[in-house]
């Protein structure tokens, strides 16, 4: 408790907390979803794309969370519009693309690292850093939380009824074309919170990782959301103050607070998993579940 | 054997299905204010291809239709079309006298409808989701929602296994879960698409008494497609057989002989009764004008 109370007097760990939970739940209800609708392909491809735009807003001296989310919207509304079903088939075109995001990204770094004093453009971009955030972005994110999470409310019920059946939702009245290309819109406000929180590169992880263990450990979508919540929740606690103190114990070179959330909800889901083979939870077999690129 | 004519509340439209025979249905449909559907003379193109080649029937008030076709004859594309899914390029689909029916009032049971075993759904949800899953915010499910949700849930059969993972049900008990999904928002029409299709014997029976019964009961029509008509012959009010996207609606032993079929497939067919059950086969030699060869193969259209 003590330990808390001093973390709690440093201001980069008040931001870090304060940033760290509200992503973590507003991504534990967009991931529970996500996961269902086997679009964590799309989630992660969306924070491939989101860091061109983290990296352009670099380079331009902009906030990165509005080239981040500019990027992985316009990116995920571009999904839709083509298909995404369509372009997981295509996937030579896709891994093209990706891979041309990626050397864009690339380009914008070096060029703000030649421009200016930044050598952590690639860090900040693609790893992030939650101890780095601006404490003038804090009030942006939170907004951001709340749209995704009150947008996730708006269209729940029809974006579940699709995810169950297409087929039946269309036939009872749902507008799927809208649902999809709204819910696309919220993922990539999710990408886009990941990535200012935990790097583009590992924001796939905090949106599908805490989904996936909640899917696996409830039996209910409900269930399922609050525990995500909860687990991405704790994941962020622990990893911060893990990272925070490991500079004690490493000799000054302190674990970077992506790596430790990371590794927390990589640790999770692996418990999950020996619990669900092991028979004591009940057994959802996600087989979508992306957590490999952790 | 047949119910020819159908409980009381019918007995106006018992014209309806009279007239509607083999060689004068497309008379049937017109000027009949009293049906409930009324499709008329609708031409269904996809891809360049026409599926269906002016179909023209009517459904009254509790009527009980089969859709019958082998594969390929267009009847998903019917179902669809009536649904709205699909716009013809020509003719007129209306349902109680409007072009598109309103919210609830076609149930829809689609073909294949494949549920993740994993989903945390219970199939009461699913049901659920029947009701009011098109609308938009989280809403507060009262207690007379789920009241209309169980008794849906009831009249199939479903109520039993209402909590159970809705992905992890046998595929009659799945059957009953979606057809207590269309039926929960009070449809006046319900279509259903080769819902005895992987179903044992015994489960078909099931499905088809219980459509019976509902159909009686809550006065709903029923439209659904088969390639099978036996598992239906004792239920249904009338028959629309479909083949390469033409279709004669009529009753059952008026539509299903050998002459009305033959003409239909442009080919010879012979048509068998054998204990209540008929058979729909490619005709014989007795029959077979100048084909030396059968296109259909040996028993193209046994169903």
């Amino acid at each position: 408790m003590n330990l808390l109370m001093d973390l709690w007097q440093v201001q980069e760990m008040r931001t870090a907390l304060l940033v760290g939970s509200t992503v973590a739940i507003a991504t534990a209800c967009i991931g529970v979803l996500t996961v269902l609708r086997g679009q964590s392909f799309a989630g992660h491809s969306l924070t491939d794309l989101a860091s061109v735009g983290g990296s352009a807003a670099y380079l331009l001296g902009i906030n990165q969370l509005w080239g981040f989310l500019v990027a992985s919207v316009l990116a995920g509304l571009g999904m839709h519009a083509i298909g995404i079903e369509r372009i997981r088939g295509r996937d030579v075109a896709t891994g093209i693309v990706l891979a041309t995001g990626m050397g864009f990204t690339s380009l914008f770094i070096t060029l703000s690292m030649t421009g200016k004093s930044g050598g952590s453009a690639a860090v900040a971009v693609l790893f992030g850093s939650l101890f780095a955030i601006n404490p003038q972005t804090v009030p942006l994110i939170c907004l951001l939380a709340v749209v995704s999470i009150v947008a996730m409310a708006l269209i729940w019920r029809p974006a579940l009824f699709v995810t169950v059946s297409p087929q039946l939702a269309h036939a009872n009245g749902v507008r799927n074309g809208l649902i999809n290309a709204v819910f696309m819109c919220i993922l990539g406000i999710g990408v886009a919170l990941g990535s200012i929180s935990v790097g583009a590169i590992l924001s796939t992880a905090l949106l599908i990782g805490p989904a996936s263990c909640g899917l696996i450990l409830a039996r209910r979508m409900r269930d399922a959301i609050i525990t995500a919540g909860v687990l991405g929740f704790a994941s962020v606690w622990i990893g911060v103050i893990l990272s925070y103190e490991s500079y004690h114990w490493t000799g000054g070179k302190s674990w970077s607070v992506s790596f430790c959330i990371v590794a927390l909800i990589l640790l999770m889901y692996l418990v999950c998993r020996v619990l669900r083979s092991l028979g004591l939870v009940h057994g959802n077999a996600r087989r979508k579940a992306v957590v490999a690129h952790v | 054997m047949m119910p020819q004519s159908m409980s009381l509340k019918n007995q106006d439209e018992g014209s309806v299905s009279t007239k509607a025979t083999a060689t004068s249905h497309e008379r049937s449909v017109a000027f009949n204010g009293r049906s409930l559907l009324d499709v008329h003379g609708i031409h269904v193109e996809i891809g360049g291809t026409e599926i269906l080649k002016g179909i023209d029937l009517s459904v009254a008030p509790g009527e009980f239709l089969g859709l019958i076709g082998s594969n390929g004859a267009g009847k998903t594309t019917l179902l669809r079309t009536i649904l709205g899914d699909i716009e013809p390029s020509s003719g007129t689909v209306s349902i109680m006298g409007r072009k598109r029916a309103k919210a609830g009032m076609v149930g829809y049971v689609p073909q294949k409808i494949q549920l993740d075993p994993d989903l945390p759904i219970r199939a009461k949800d699913l049901v659920a989701l029947g009701l009011d899953g098109q609308r938009f915010g989280i809403g507060i499910r009262s207690s007379h929602f789920w009241d209309q949700v169980e008794h849906a849930m009831r009249a199939v059969g479903a109520w039993e296994f209402a909590d159970r993972p809705v992905g992890r049900l046998s595929g009659g008990q799945q059957q009953r879960v979606l057809i207590a999904a269309a039926l929960v928002a009070n449809p006046k029409l319900m279509l259903l698409d080769e819902p005895l299709a992987n179903l044992d014997p015994a489960n078909a029976d099931d499905i088809v008494s219980l459509l019976n019964s509902i159909r009686t009961r809550e006065g709903i029509s029923i439209i659904l497609s088969a390639h099978d008509i036996n598992p239906l012959i004792d239920s249904l009010d009338k028959v629309v057989y479909l083949a390469s996207g033409n279709a004669v609606v009529g009753k059952t032993d008026e539509v299903i002989t050998t002459e009305v079929l033959s003409k239909l497939y442009c080919h010879p067919i012979e048509v068998l009764h054998a204990g209540g059950r008929v058979m729909v086969m490619a005709g014989d030699n007795a029959h077979a004008h100048a084909h030396d060869a059968d296109p259909f193969g040996a028993k193209k259209a046994e169903d």
